[in-house]
Formats: structure tokens, C-alpha cells, sequence
């Protein structure tokens, strides 16, 4: 038995867990849960829905894990069958509902857009690659992510919380910053600047 | 302050995470545990018909409150299901199998704290369940010489 390293590709993942490998699997799953936790939250899906659409997704991954097209992108497949099951899971509230228009939310029943694909991969791959980074930078990029939402990143705030002296915090977030986009690139699916 | 390549990452990476919140312990729990459902010796059957999917046409307020009408095929078999709500989380299952045949009908949780219905299907293919809990089930069934078939993974509610 070999044993799964952080750093292993998608797609080393998918064949392995096809061959029958929990550790494969246990290592997809604890690569994307969170990216399809918050496409349900995105949905405003509630947490026993999310809850639903999460694993209903892993079971369709399992359903497919032997005929996967594109096993490298596998987190671009399982962020667009997510909304597609989020968007399905809002159709049927809608439908059962009598106090909401349905003909205000029709949803096309032929599936995501390739806009959604797109996104989707796009997602899929930050997410992916975020994942790969060591404890300490996702820490410190999670922090300063937080801090970005509440307006101008303060450094003075982050450094307390993260416990480090702020001086550290510019050079820790360009080390950080650094190895993702060299993780982004070797993903080789697409660039990270240009195209956003 | 200029805003460099980094500035440009680091915006795409917080527009990935913003809002992120970690998933529950028990969401995690159960992706992991799906991984022994994994394996069914049987021939994957296809929904073709879900009426909770079925486009509405605009301007007419479907009958919504109605039963959910299913059907799965496999080959030249199919099985039509309704689901009807029952109780707070149950669920009264009505069923048919096409052309008519007795089976053997397994209806399954994917959350291992539930449990698995089973019933059999009459000489005509008629069948009832009762599903207590919500969540994703599977239908697997046996008609007597020929291989399993089951149903693609259904979310209930």
C-alpha cells in the first residue's frame, strides 16, 4: 500500500480511488467538500439541503468514477453536477411551494451553461490548488482573505489574529501567493490572470 | 499602492473563498462513507422521467403538490416509481415494474443511520414501500434469470 501524497493529481486520485483506494477518495473529498459546501451556500441552500446536494454529488462522482471523460478535472465536473443539483433542489422547493411565482425561476432542465462549466473549472482549480498549499499559507491567505471582505486588509488585525509579528505578514503573503500561482500553473488547465 | 500580479491572485483567490465557511464534520463524514456504496454488482439503470424536473410551462401554475413521478430504465425494463410524502421525513413509495414481473425491490438510504426498505413486486410488477428519513436513496431490483439493476441516486424532499 502506497500512501496518498498532499500533492497528487486529480486525476491520480480518481484512478486510484476507481481501483478501490479509500485514501484516494478520502483525499478528493477532503480536496472539494468545502469548494461544494459553498457553491450550496451560494445557492442559499440551507444547511440540511447543502448537506444533501454534498453527498448526493460524492455519490454521483461514484456513479461515474470508472468513466470519468476528463479524470484531471474532476473538481470542474463536481462543482457543476453540485449546481446543477442545487439548482434542481430550488426548482423542486419552488415547485411545491404556492407562495413563489415558478414561472419567474424556470430553470433550463438541459443543464449548466458553459458559462457554469467555465466557472465551475475555474473555481475547481483555485480551490484545488489552495488545497495543496501547506497549513500555514492556507491559514494566512484564508485570514487575509477574510479581512479583504470587511474592507481594506488590515495587516494590524490579521497579524494578531494569526499571532505573528506584521512585519512578517508582506513576505509571508508573497511566499504564500508564490507557491499557488507555481501550483496553478503546473495545473496547466489555464492561466490565472488574464482570462478572469 | 500599485496593485501587482499578486494583488491580481490574491483577488481571484478571495473570489473563490469569499463566504467560505468549512463544512460540517458530519458532511465530510458521510462524502467519506459514501465510498463503500460504492461497488453494487449491477447494471446502472437511467432516470429518464422525473416530474419534479419537468419544465412548467410559462404563465401555467403546475400542479405541484402532486405526487413525484419517476422512471428509470435499464435496457429493455423499466420501473415507473411515485413518491408521495408521509409523516414529517417519510416517504410512501407506489411502484411498477415494466413489462410486469414479480422482483425482488431493495430501496436504499445513503445515509447508513436509515434503513433499507424491502419489498417484493407482485405477478403484475406492483409494489409498495414505506421510506422513513430523507436524504439520497437507490433502487436495486431482481427479476428472477436476469442481473441486477439499479437506479441512479435520487435526493427525496
Amino acid at each position: 500500500m502506497t500512501t496518498i501524497p498532499q500533492d497528487a493529481a486529480p486525476a491520480e486520485l480518481v484512478r486510484a480511488a476507481a481501483g478501490g483506494d479509500a485514501r484516494a477518495w478520502d483525499e478528493l473529498v477532503r480536496r472539494y467538500t468545502g469548494l461544494l459546501w459553498s457553491i450550496c451556500r451560494d445557492h442559499r441552500l440551507g444547511s440540511a439541503d447543502a448537506a444533501d446536494v454534498v453527498q448526493l454529488t460524492w455519490l454521483r462522482l461514484l456513479e461515474r468514477l470508472d468513466s470519468l471523460h476528463d479524470p484531471a478535472r474532476v473538481g470542474g465536473w463536481l462543482a457543476t453536477t453540485c449546481r446543477h443539483e442545487c439548482l434542481a433542489v430550488i426548482r423542486r422547493a419552488r415547485r411545491t411551494s404556492t407562495s413563489i411565482d415558478t414561472v419567474e425561476f424556470r430553470i433550463s432542465p438541459a443543464g449548466p451553461a458553459d458559462a457554469d462549466v467555465l466557472r465551475s473549472d475555474r473555481d475547481a482549480v483555485v480551490w484545488e490548488a489552495f488545497g495543496r498549499l501547506g497549513e500555514r499559507c492556507r491559514k494566512v491567505l484564508a485570514v487575509l482573505v477574510a479581512q479583504a471582505e470587511d474592507g481594506p486588509p488590515s495587516y494590524a488585525l490579521a497579524a494578531e489574529h494569526l499571532q505573528m509579528p506584521i512585519g512578517s505578514l508582506g513576505p509571508t503573503r508573497a511566499r504564500c501567493l508564490a507557491q499557488l500561482r507555481e501550483l496553478l500553473l503546473a495545473s496547466g488547465i489555464y492561466g490565472y490572470g488574464s482570462d478572469s | 499602492m500599485a496593485r501587482d500580479a499578486d494583488d491580481e491572485l490574491f483577488d481571484r483567490l478571495a473570489a473563490t473563498l469569499r463566504g467560505a465557511e468549512e463544512p460540517p464534520e458530519h458532511v465530510v463524514e458521510l462524502a467519506r462513507a459514501s465510498f463503500g456504496l460504492h461497488r453494487l454488482d449491477a447494471e446502472l439503470a437511467e432516470l429518464v422521467a422525473d416530474s419534479a424536473l419537468d419544465a412548467t410551462p410559462a404563465g401555467v401554475r403546475d400542479a405541484g403538490h402532486g405526487p413525484r413521478m419517476l422512471t428509470f430504465e435499464a435496457g429493455d425494463a423499466e420501473i415507473e416509481v411515485q413518491v408521495s410524502a408521509a409523516g414529517d421525513a417519510g416517504w410512501q413509495i407506489l411502484g411498477q415494474v415494466v413489462p410486469p414481473s414479480p422482483a425482488a425491490v431493495r430501496i436504499e438510504p445513503a445515509d447508513p443511520a436509515l434503513s433499507a426498505a424491502e419489498t417484493q413486486a407482485d405477478e403484475l410488477g406492483r409494489f409498495a414501500a414505506r421510506l422513513t428519513g430523507g436524504g439520497s436513496w437507490r433502487l436495486v431490483w431482481r427479476r428472477q434469470g436476469l442481473p441486477p439493476v439499479v437506479s441512479p441516486w435520487v435526493l427525496l424532499g
